[in-house]
């Protein structure tokens, strides 16, 4: 199930930066000192567990340094009441908040990488090369709560059946999360910009209707049978 | 599931070296089961593989499945999106957990060595705004 978020909320001092369409946010000249989110909250502990969240990813222009968020779930870490002040960033990091989602950086056309924060200090796996500029990618995030990783995996085609890249974090907890940001920026540094889309964000809804545990549509897929 | 180094991978940086070689063809395996769902093999690709520029890499190298794929599968031109589902959890998910896995220890050995502490100078790194 795709999250609207054209219905998400918008927030922070440069939130212009952001724009949102039904199943569409679109970042633009979104700066590092920039303070802006597209985000909703989905109430106490919504996101835990093992975790699937698919997403389609594209940057038309990211300076070198540039760094922003998109697809990450948080939690408030102490620091917020559920329901209140989103934030962005480098804001949630000084407070001692939990996060686990995506960072873009301008690096040979432009890499992702999975991010997570506990509780202040920030967790990076490696970049993932080979991804170009102008270029839709369709990604997917994936938390084992078994083995404590998350493993982000970056496709050519929607299909998800040619994978460009993949990497992978070993996660320092297991939370469960609040809120989702289909875009944060980083709040910090200075004029490093990028331009670009997240598009049919996709948290694993319906994988989770009674309880939260193993996304069913992991065990659908793999009980299918070979001819 | 059992990952194996080489012989002469001894040190944590060949096994480094070595395992993100193995991941980039841990990577093109799952190309190679998703092109035989999107496009489809011949009975020569099945048999002698695919370049490896068709499945993600950069080179001529042919990549072809392993024995023990191919043992378990019997050919077919096409697969289903069913059949891909089926041979990414079976035969993609497990290796690439276990490459990582791998990965994911030895870079905690990296963060550990303090070797190179009388080395580091953190004004080597200044930032460029």
């Amino acid at each position: 199930m795709f999250e609207k978020v054209g219905a998400y909320n918008l927030g922070g001092a440069d939130q212009a930066d952001i724009t949102r369409t039904s199943y569409r946010g679109t970042f633009f000249s979104l700066e590092n000192q920039d303070e802006a989110w597209l985000a909703k909250d989905f109430g106490s502990g919504r996101f835990g567990g093992d975790l699937n969240i698919q997403f389609t990813i594209y940057v038309s222009a990211i300076s070198s340094t540039a760094q922003p968020f998109i697809a990450v779930l948080a939690d408030d870490g102490g620091v917020t009441v559920p329901g209140e002040n989103p934030d962005a960033w480098t804001d949630i990091d000084a407070a001692g908040a939990y996060a686990l989602g995506c960072q873009l950086f301008g690096l040979a056309g432009w890499r992702p990488r999975i991010v997570e924060l506990h509780g202040g200090t920030v967790y990076n796996s490696a970049t993932i090369s080979g991804c170009s500029l102008s270029t839709a990618y369709y990604a997917r995030l994936v938390r084992s709560q078994n083995a404590s990783t998350a493993t982000l995996y970056i496709y050519s085609d929607a299909a998800r059946t040619n994978l460009v890249g993949s990497a992978a974090l070993t996660l320092h907890s297991i939370r469960a999360y609040d809120w989702a940001y289909a875009i944060q920026s980083y709040h910090a540094g200075s004029t490093q910009a990028a331009n670009g889309y997240i598009e049919n964000f996709d948290l694993g809804m319906d994988d989770y209707p009674i309880e939260r545990g193993t996304p069913r549509g992991v065990a659908r897929g793999m009980a299918l049978g070979v001819a | 599931m059992a990952l194996r180094f080489p012989e002469t991978a001894t040190t944590a940086r060949q096994r480094l070296a070595f395992l993100l070689r193995l991941k980039k063809r841990v990577e093109m395996l799952h190309n190679l089961i998703g092109l035989w769902h999107r496009e489809g093999l011949s009975r020569a690709e099945w048999d002698d593989g695919v370049e490896e520029s068709r499945v993600g890499g950069v080179g001529a190298t042919r990549v072809r499945f392993p024995p023990s794929i191919r043992a378990r599968f019997a050919y077919q031109p096409r697969i289903t999106r069913a059949q891909f589902a089926n041979m990414i959890g079976r035969e993609f998910d497990g290796r690439m957990t276990e490459v990582l896995t791998a990965m994911a220890a030895l870079e905690d050995q990296f963060h550990l060595d303090a070797s190179w502490d009388g080395d580091i100078d953190l004004d080597r790194i200044t930032e460029d705004v």
